[in-house]
């Protein structure tokens, strides 16, 4: 194997790629990626069993082809502090890649082809089309609330669903759940769910820019992203997905309307002052007015922040997580929120004030319940 | 930024209690502890009143010897909530006197007083103000320490006990802690005691003029906190607590016990009796914590967390279970102990969106708290699969 590429060129491929490996595996041959090359294109492999990824880049010279694996870390870390400038690799028969610029000469020891894992292939895939963007969007308002807890696997990633007349996204961790849907979409075959876990979206996010639409690739197990020089392979989450539809509340009738930046600015001051463990603050809600306010009896501090909305019920004392509340906001583009309430023990929904063109988006928070005092 | 730091210690708390409830107690050797059995019994003295003390008798020691030095002393059982309820009413005081209060135990805690004084006085006139608050109120002793840091105002509280009354200022830390013997300083079992009388060395005076490289490589990492302790050095802040940090249950058994099956039962009413406790004081944890204490007097202590609010006995054994379960039973055990850590209030907490902690095993310990709350704690448990799940 022996090649030359531009700093810029190959730093950008091993970007891509760095997030699949795994920091600390007990496999140690997953800390390497695999330098691949053959027919003048250079594919880059890294994996940690569950997620792979594959990236092409074009070399300057090709002088010689051949594959070979190489410490992850070593080599990205020197490759990005190079300048702009040429590289040239050159593997000896003894596995050693070289590694030659005008700055010096450097030599790591690399692992042969046969002991990395190789890509998995599906077996009867299917193939569906969708919008980059309307990927990138939907992964981008579901992720936050992917659960990281073990304890149940089956929210450790977001469920896809792939319906006829819809493309719709849930995540959940059992305290809040996000559900957005692409009303535009047609599909003519048999839906198809998974779970994705989460690891691959946010991997996917960063891939997901620019092109028009992107081949999804389905089999039972696993799921691929075909990007244009980018190939991203995962393994869906076993087990079921909760039935979130029955969570969802279709009577919350008393609604908040409030300016999203200003509630943002309030919770995240007065959460200063909320116990570190809970995060706890209370919404007091009264007729056009939310007084937002936390205690830590701990450290005896307390704050209390009042703002103007638009409500029109009964006043509700409701308390949440802070940090739950600033999740949820974050992800509303429009200049108010809404927020839909039943009462202090049951889920709060919250969506923006309009929704986009063919699209429903929602949001729950489920309340932290108040003590008696 | 220079600290000054009170540390209170109640004299005899648990016997001195006894003998205020009961002034037929007052100078009388009293012994509050295990049930000593006519000397038969097992488990060991919680605390022993300054006239038991005479006898020889200590607190840590077996209840079995303590008879034996002092058959006609008064042995009275632990009344957990009665010295709860009394210490709640002291450390109430000592919060008077300053927002940072840190509670050790029922009868010990640690003030930070720094910058208090323009409020207070100085820090010496709030240590007797405390203790005079204290007497009129609660009717008890307590020694008071006051010194630039945690370490050495407990060596100070603890120095002229009972009713003691010690202030060491900052410029007399090494004359102060000087003559005193090493095992007075945190870290210092019977083992480095052992290890530093080969060395010649006996008092922290000796200990302080080491060189801190010679501490290291004599005792490793513990060799430079000795070292620090021996020049007086500690920044351990006092970490103020308000509630309770565990609630647990601990068994000697009368016989030291090696069957497995025995063992997992018995862990599993203690799970029981914690969940109970738990429940009755509407509180949730997050973590258990299983404790065994072998034949030859070692404990082991392992715990597990959970991501989510527990207080349900079935739950609190799954993870004693999980613990237990990758325990080699080497020797026999003398006692386990079960608790629950990181409490919080039960009326507050994170709602569930999929609602499953309201199952059917809630359903089973609520039914058994109601038959409990009215005919006593030891009317009904739960029973035990033979696997031990």
């Amino acid at each position: 194997m022996k090649f030359s590429i531009l700093q810029n060129d190959l730093i950008n491929a091993l970007q891509i790629i760095s997030g699949v490996v795994p920091t600390r595996s007990t496999t140690p041959i997953l800390e390497n990626i695999l330098f691949d090359l053959e027919n003048g294109i250079l594919k880059i492999t890294a994996t940690d069993l569950e997620v792979s990824i594959t990236t092409e880049v074009s070399p300057q010279e090709v002088d010689k082809h051949g594959s070979i694996a190489l410490p992850a870390k070593v080599l990205t870390e020197m490759i990005r502090s190079l300048p702009e400038i040429p590289i040239h690799f050159n593997l000896d028969e003894n596995n050693r890649m070289k590694i030659t610029t005008d700055k010096g000469i450097y030599q790591i020891a690399g692992i042969s082809k046969e002991n990395f894992p190789e890509m998995p292939l599906l077996s009867n895939e299917r193939t569906v089309e969708v919008s980059s963007a309307m990927l990138s969007r939907m992964f981008s308002k579901t992720i936050f609330a992917v659960s990281s807890e073990e304890l149940r696997p089956a929210l450790m990633g977001v469920f896809m669903q792939i319906m006829s007349d819809e493309f719709r996204m849930v995540s959940t961790d059992g305290h809040r759940l996000a559900k957005i849907a692409d009303k535009s979409f047609r599909y003519d075959e048999n839906p198809i769910q998974m779970i994705i876990p989460s690891k691959a979206v946010q991997i996917a996010l960063k891939n997901l820019n620019g092109e028009d639409t992107i081949k999804l690739v389905i089999d039972d197990n696993g799921f691929r992203f075909n990007f244009p020089k980018t190939i991203l392979y995962t393994r869906l989450v076993e087990g079921e997905y909760p039935d979130y539809e029955r969570v969802i509340p279709r009577d919350n009738d008393k609604q908040l309307t409030v300016n999203r930046n200003l509630l943002v600015s309030s919770v995240r001051r007065v959460s200063l002052f909320s116990s570190v463990l809970t995060h706890q603050i209370r919404f007091s809600i009264k007729p056009d007015k939310l007084i937002v306010c936390s205690e830590d009896i701990d450290i005896g501090g307390e704050a209390r922040e009042e703002l103007d909305v638009e409500y029109k019920e009964e006043p509700m004392e409701i308390g949440y997580n802070a940090q739950y509340v600033l999740d949820i906001l974050k992800q509303i583009d429009t200049e108010d929120v809404i927020f839909l309430l039943k009462s202090p023990v049951r889920a709060t929904l919250v969506t923006p004030m309009t929704q986009g063109k063919e699209e429903s988006f929602l949001m729950l928070i489920m309340p932290i319940k108040l003590g008696s005092s | 930024m220079e600290r000054t730091i009170i540390h209170v210690d109640m004299d005899a708390f648990y016997a001195t209690v006894e003998q205020r409830d009961n002034p037929d107690f007052l100078g009388k050797p009293v012994i509050v502890g295990a049930n000593p059995r006519h000397g038969r019994g097992r488990g060991v003295v919680s605390t022993a009143s300054y006239e038991a003390r005479k006898y020889g008798i200590h607190s840590a020691q077996p209840i079995s010897q303590a008879y034996r030095l002092c058959p006609n002393g008064i042995f009275l059982p632990v009344r957990g909530k009665r010295y709860v309820h009394v210490s709640r009413a002291i450390m109430a005081i000592l919060r008077e006197y300053s927002p940072v209060v840190e509670t050790v135990s029922l009868d010990e805690a640690f003030l930070d007083v720094t910058g208090t004084e323009r409020l207070f006085g100085h820090a010496e006139e709030i240590g007797k103000q405390m203790k005079v608050r204290i007497k009129e109120q609660e009717r008890l002793t307590a020694s008071v320490g006051i010194g630039p840091n945690k370490l050495v105002a407990k060596i100070a509280s603890d120095l002229k006990k009972p009713d003691g009354f010690v202030v060491v200022g900052r410029e007399e830390v090494r004359q102060f802690l000087s003559p005193l013997p090493v095992s007075r300083l945190w870290g210092i079992g019977k083992k480095t005691e052992e290890k530093l009388a080969n060395l010649g060395i006996t008092t922290i005076g000796e200990l302080a003029l080491l060189s801190k490289k010679t501490s290291q490589d004599c005792f490793g990492k513990l060799g430079v906190v000795l070292w620090q302790y021996a020049q007086g050095i500690d920044d351990s802040p006092v970490i103020s607590s308000r509630e309770a940090k565990s609630i647990s249950n601990e068994l000697t058994f009368q016989k030291d016990v090696t069957d497995i099956q025995v063992l997992r039962e018995t862990l599993l009413q203690l799970s029981e009796k914690v969940g109970y406790r738990l429940r009755s004081q509407n509180m949730v944890g997050r973590t258990v914590t299983l404790k065994i204490r072998w034949s030859d007097f070692s404990t082991y202590i392992r715990h597990k967390t959970y991501p989510k609010s527990i207080f349900m006995g079935d739950t609190i054994y799954a993870g004693i279970f999980a613990l237990i379960e990758n325990i080699d039973i080497h020797q026999p055990v003398r006692l386990l102990g079960v608790g629950v850590t990181q409490l919080s209030r039960a009326d507050e907490h994170q709602m569930e969106l999929f609602g499953i902690e309201n199952g059917k095993s809630q359903i089973v310990d609520e039914t058994m708290d109601r038959i409990k709350n009215k005919f006593g704690e030891k009317i009904i448990g739960r029973g035990l699969h033979q696997s031990g799940r």
